[in-house]
């Protein structure tokens, strides 16, 4: 009866969890369209502002462990790339300021490691990435010159231009 | 060989300790208690000076003449106020192992639940690492408890006076007064003196300070509600985390003010429905329970109440309760204070995202093992008593019930709108 209990809590908090992105989204920075047109498709449906979020991070590094071949492991990476980019769109968009930090840090650290490891498959997906800061652009021109805010984000664009 | 069993879980003990204690920082409460200690030394009154609320006078004197001692011996504060509590510990566990004995627990057994107690995480962490002093009033709590109710010749007056040191090092054992005073097989004339003995030592060692400017020093002492770092209000955090990396929730006034009142309601339903117990343990746990279940102030190191009760009372639910509990702690110190337990390997950042799910996850499972752990206990006693209750007592316990159930209701409404507004972009 006490599991019982536990699990119908957790699951509950999972499914608030999972239910929070699929809410209305009316107080962005930036209008869905808008962000569409410069190019952006979709946003991760587990984000950093979420209590499950470090479980998502858990189970990506399980799976990279079991990566043995390099092309795949490679290829992998740069799909954690585009993961930590949606995460981060999603986080400036949504005004999660307090999330930005570590969210910009968890995106320049995945750059930095393609930038140290997996460069030269960066071709590969070059304009997926130019794709990466011209949104980000367009989302960081809508703070002011002196924010913080606008300084982290032109640390993301800045790392994203060191990869192509 | 039981003997034996227990001092080597006792020397083992020790060495975890040592260890931590030698690692540790001057961080945390650790800072707090020495501002206490050093105010009295510097004869200014800690209860108007210090910009935090002060702990009763006993607690104080502990620190000042540990100031005195560290600077005598030239040992740091921060280990040398570590020392007072793991005493503490120590004593509780060769007190537990005699009650045991003289409870006429099988000797094996009874080294088996005194190990649980100074080999328990939640003990060591708040004692060693925290540096909380919170076993001190638990030490002298079981003494009372025992003198008072478990021995073959009560002796109440004396338990009333150990009752009243542990009410002036803290204050969270003023809760279990009444309990005390309505389960004693005393009459009205012993039960009033009984009171008046437990409030001689908190009374004559306030007098000194409180003579200065008794209104403001009784009003901050009346009006400190606790922080609310652990139990319902910590899952509440973590909900509200979740909106903009806020660690504080909104509107946390109400939630004091609700849970006070739900606390006294819960109070007055325990005290009528466990009226004359012959458990007076149990019911000391139930109360302790109640607090930690339904009050929003709760702190790190009151998890570490309820442990010699629960291990007296030999209760399996300890085992649920210190693995949650203990998870509870780690998440709580990783996520905001990890230098505290991590003491000089720590090198990191507080507020590191990834350990709030642990903090939230630990005290979700401990909060829904303490409000288990206070049904179940409030059930056993009930399905034995309830039918030889008097009309009249029925439908007292059914109206207390009723009142602090109804208490509880402006708590859930606010729980709800915390979660609800936590889950919304």
């Amino acid at each position: 009866m006490f599991i019982k209990l536990i699990l119908f809590l957790l699951l509950s908090i999972l499914c608030i969890n999972f239910s929070q992105t699929t809410y209305a989204s009316e107080h962005t920075l930036v209008p869905k369209e808008e962000l569409e047109s410069a190019g952006f498709i979709e946003y991760e449906s587990i984000n950093p502002n979420l209590l499950i979020f470090p479980l998502k991070r858990t189970l990506e590094k399980i799976v990279s462990i079991f990566l043995l071949n390099k092309e795949e492991k490679a290829k992998y990476q740069y799909t954690l790339l585009d993961k930590r980019y949606k995460e981060l769109v999603f986080i400036i968009n949504f005004k999660k300021t307090g999330f930005l930090e570590e969210t910009v840090q968890r995106y320049n650290s995945q750059l930095g490691n393609l930038i140290l490891n997996n460069k030269d498959f960066a071709s590969n997906y070059k304009y997926r990435i130019l794709n990466y800061t011209k949104v980000l652009k367009t989302l960081q021109d809508r703070y002011n010159s002196l924010s913080a805010y606008r300084l982290l984000i032109q640390q993301a664009i800045d790392s994203t231009k060191r990869l192509i | 060989m039981s003997t034996f069993i227990l001092y080597i879980g006792i020397f083992l003990s020790v060495i975890i300790r040592v260890f931590f204690i030698n690692n540790g920082t001057n961080v945390g409460d650790i800072k707090l208690l020495f501002g206490m200690g050093d105010a009295v030394l510097k004869g200014l009154n800690p209860y108007i000076s210090l910009t935090y609320n002060s702990y009763p006078p006993i607690a104080v004197y502990i620190e000042s003449l540990t100031i005195l001692l560290s600077n005598a011996l030239n040992i740091p504060f921060h280990i040398l106020t570590k020392l007072w509590p793991n005493l503490a510990d120590l004593i509780i566990t060769l007190l537990l192992y005699k009650y045991l004995i003289r409870l006429k627990i099988n000797p094996f057994f009874a080294s088996f639940w005194s190990l649980v107690f100074i080999l328990n995480p939640i003990s060591i962490i708040i004692s060693s690492i925290h540096g909380q002093i919170d076993s001190i009033p638990s030490l002298l709590v079981l003494i009372s408890l025992y003198l008072s109710s478990l021995s073959s010749k009560p002796k109440f007056y004396i338990s009333a006076l150990i009752l009243g040191l542990a009410i002036a090092i803290k204050p969270n054992p003023l809760m279990l007064l009444p309990f005390f005073l309505i389960n004693n097989k005393t009459d009205l004339r012993q039960k009033f003196t009984f009171l008046l003995v437990s409030l001689i030592p908190i009374t004559l060692t306030l007098i000194p300070f409180i003579s200065q400017n008794p209104q403001q020093i009784l009003l901050r002492m009346l009006s400190y509600g606790g922080v609310h770092d652990f139990s319902y209000a910590a899952i509440l955090r973590g909900f509200w985390y979740q909106q903009n990396a806020e660690i504080w929730l909104p509107h946390t006034d109400q939630f004091f003010e609700a849970s006070k009142l739900a606390f006294i309601l819960g109070s007055i339903f325990l005290l009528i429905a466990l009226y004359q117990s012959k458990n007076l343990l149990k019911v000391c746990l139930s109360v302790y329970l109640l607090f930690l279940g339904i009050y929003f102030g709760i702190s790190a190191q009151y998890l570490s109440w309820i442990l010699p009760l629960a291990i007296l009372s030999r209760d399996k639910m300890i085992i649920p309760f210190s693995v949650t509990g203990t998870s509870a702690l780690l998440g709580f110190y990783s996520f905001f204070g990890p230098d505290i337990l991590f003491g000089k390997f720590w090198n990191g950042i507080a507020y590191q995202n990834k350990y709030m799910l642990i903090y939230f996850l630990g005290n979700l499972m401990l909060w829904c093992t303490i409000i288990w752990w206070l049904i179940r206990i409030i059930k056993q006693y009930i399905d034995t008593s309830f039918k030889i209750f008097s009309l009249f007592r029925t439908k007292i316990v059914i109206l207390s019930l009723v009142l602090f159930v109804i208490s509880l209701l402006p708590l859930i409404q606010m729980a709800f709108d915390v979660i609800v507004k936590s889950t919304q972009l």
